[in-house]
């Protein structure tokens, strides 16, 4: 427990913790976005009725890659990997059901991109897949999507689930990972997309980052007045130039602002840096959620 | 006859605490724990307060609680952790794949992983006798064998003050009258994960349930 700064006020003590760091950040951002460009993809084509099946399909497609390229992250943390099929037996755990959405989001996905593509690309399969049932791939494209968002979800239940862990254990971090993930995945699509797929997107972006910007101001509510291991959390983040100054300034209220200037402006240029800095700001928004994990142990 | 299963608790008297980590040395030995890391099962932590010349030292035994409402039971995939009908919280080594889900779960800091390294180290030094024979995560288990035996855990035989005791709330005896007519409490009770474990408070000791005994004004300390 070398260097870590213990806290003794109101005789509780406050010690970081060192068991999950910067791999698992990696897992929970690419889980998150991976997962959303697979929602999105489903809602854009499914729902708004979007006809751009390859942008979709490729879309999901790359989704699918990010989730599973993160979850390499997690079993190279893990004392076992070998065994890691094993998470599907004790249902109480949030592993259990996020390794069981991103299994079903893999494979619902997967058939659906590759639908989508099909008629575009030409690979070993897609004759097959032309005929298969169009009701049967839109069914896929629904759980492909409701699977995508429920593993971005998961990744903030993952975290909620230590009870002595004041920044993670509470309803609020579920909801600021979906919102963070969704947007990071918008800002997918404001690179990739047509011009006009992407100002509906910049529009969509907005919204969520305020929603963000919001969340944020509430956790920060609650720190302040929840408990002395809140006053001390938020102390260490108020004095962290990485969170302040990268997270919140340059990777949420910069992109928030310049979108809405991007908009007036109709200028590309502006979009995609928001949209790197809305990709970055959700990275650094899990690495330093992990990094302010203090355990509020009473002695 | 009806089989009656024991109620097994453990108390804590931060009173008679001396910092001597006996019990440290006992766990270390009995259950392999890899102590070269510097992982315990159970420790105590010492704690200075205050400044010269009201300076003073306090110790803090802590171990697994074996709670009843179990975090680190729920956050494991894979069911390496679970509980025997005494409602000890086990792991089973062979099953456990070490993602650590259950060490974040514990609001007591009883958990770590046993790592390769650690392995190999135990492998080396208790030979044949190893009993740590694959990378997992460990805990305090009351030392589940010598109960089986009707002994005590090692922390209690060693324990030269009597600090660390442990009992059967079905019996009457000292330890089960410490809990049940509350002389004896549970740690963050608040968290509802109802510890097995129970501390005799002291006016010294700073424990968060005990706050209201303690006049110090909160300090800073790196360790």
């Amino acid at each position: 427990m070398d260097g870590l700064t213990m806290y003794f006020g109101n005789y509780q003590h406050f010690v970081h913790q060192t068991s999950w760091g910067w791999m698992i950040a990696v897992y929970l951002f690419l889980g998150g976005l991976g997962g959303s460009m697979g929602a999105l993809s489903s809602y854009f084509y499914l729902i708004r009725k979007e006809k751009h099946p390859l942008l979709f399909g490729l879309s999901t497609l790359l989704g699918i890659g990010l989730v599973n390229f993160g979850g390499i992250f997690l079993l190279i943390h893990m004392l076992k990997p070998w065994f890691a099929f094993f998470v599907w037996t004790h249902p109480t755990s949030w592993i259990f059901w996020g390794a069981s959405f991103i299994m079903i989001y893999t494979i619902a996905g997967a058939v659906w991109g590759l639908s989508l593509i099909s008629s575009s690309i030409n690979f070993p399969f897609s004759q097959k897949l032309k005929t298969l049932n169009p009701s049967l791939v839109d069914k896929l494209g629904y759980i492909s999507g409701i699977m995508g968002l429920l593993t971005a979800v998961y990744t903030g239940l993952l975290l909620s689930t230590a009870p002595a862990i004041t920044l993670w254990s509470n309803p609020g971090l579920p909801v600021l990972f979906m919102v963070s993930a969704l947007s990071t995945a918008t800002a997918y699509f404001m690179l990739v997309s047509p011009s006009n797929i992407a100002h509906e997107n910049e529009k969509l972006d907005i919204a969520l980052l305020a929603l963000e910007i919001i969340i944020i101001s509430a956790f920060f509510n609650y720190l302040f007045i929840s408990s002395a291991a809140g006053k001390y959390i938020i102390s260490k983040m108020f004095s962290s130039i990485g969170f302040m100054g990268f997270f919140v300034v340059l990777g949420l209220l910069v992109p928030f602002f310049l979108e809405i200037y991007a908009i007036k402006k109709h200028s590309k240029s502006l979009v995609v840096l928001a949209s790197i800095l809305v990709l970055m700001g959700g990275f650094l928004l899990r690495f330093y959620i992990l990094k302010f994990g203090y355990y509020t142990y009473p002695w | 006859m009806e089989k009656v299963i024991p109620k097994w608790v453990f108390v804590v008297d931060l009173n008679s605490c001396v910092g001597c980590n006996a019990c440290m040395a006992a766990c270390a030995q009995e259950n392999q724990t890899p102590y070269w890391s510097e992982k315990w099962r159970t420790k105590v932590e010492q704690i200075e307060i205050g400044e010269f010349p009201e300076a003073k030292r306090v110790f803090f035994p802590h171990l697994c609680m074996q709670c009843q409402n179990t975090p680190c039971y729920y956050a494991c995939p894979t069911g390496a952790t679970y509980k025997t009908e005494e409602g000890i919280v086990l792991v089973n080594h062979e099953r456990c794949i070490g993602c650590e889900a259950c060490v974040i779960a514990c609001p007591y800091g009883a958990r770590y992983p046993y790592e390769s390294d650690d392995v190999d180290e135990c492998e080396k030094l208790y030979g044949e006798e190893a009993r740590h024979t694959t990378p997992h995560i460990d805990k305090c288990t009351w030392c589940y064998h010598r109960l089986k035996e009707g002994l005590e855990p090692a922390c209690v035989e060693t324990c030269p003050t009597n600090c660390r005791m442990f009992g059967d709330l079905n019996v009457d005896s000292y330890v089960s009258r410490l809990v049940l007519e509350g002389k004896a409490i549970p740690l963050s009770p608040q968290l509802g994960t109802e510890p097995k474990v129970f501390y005799v408070t002291s006016k010294e000791t700073p424990v968060g349930v005990v706050s209201h005994h303690l006049d110090e004004p909160p300090y800073k300390q790196t360790i």
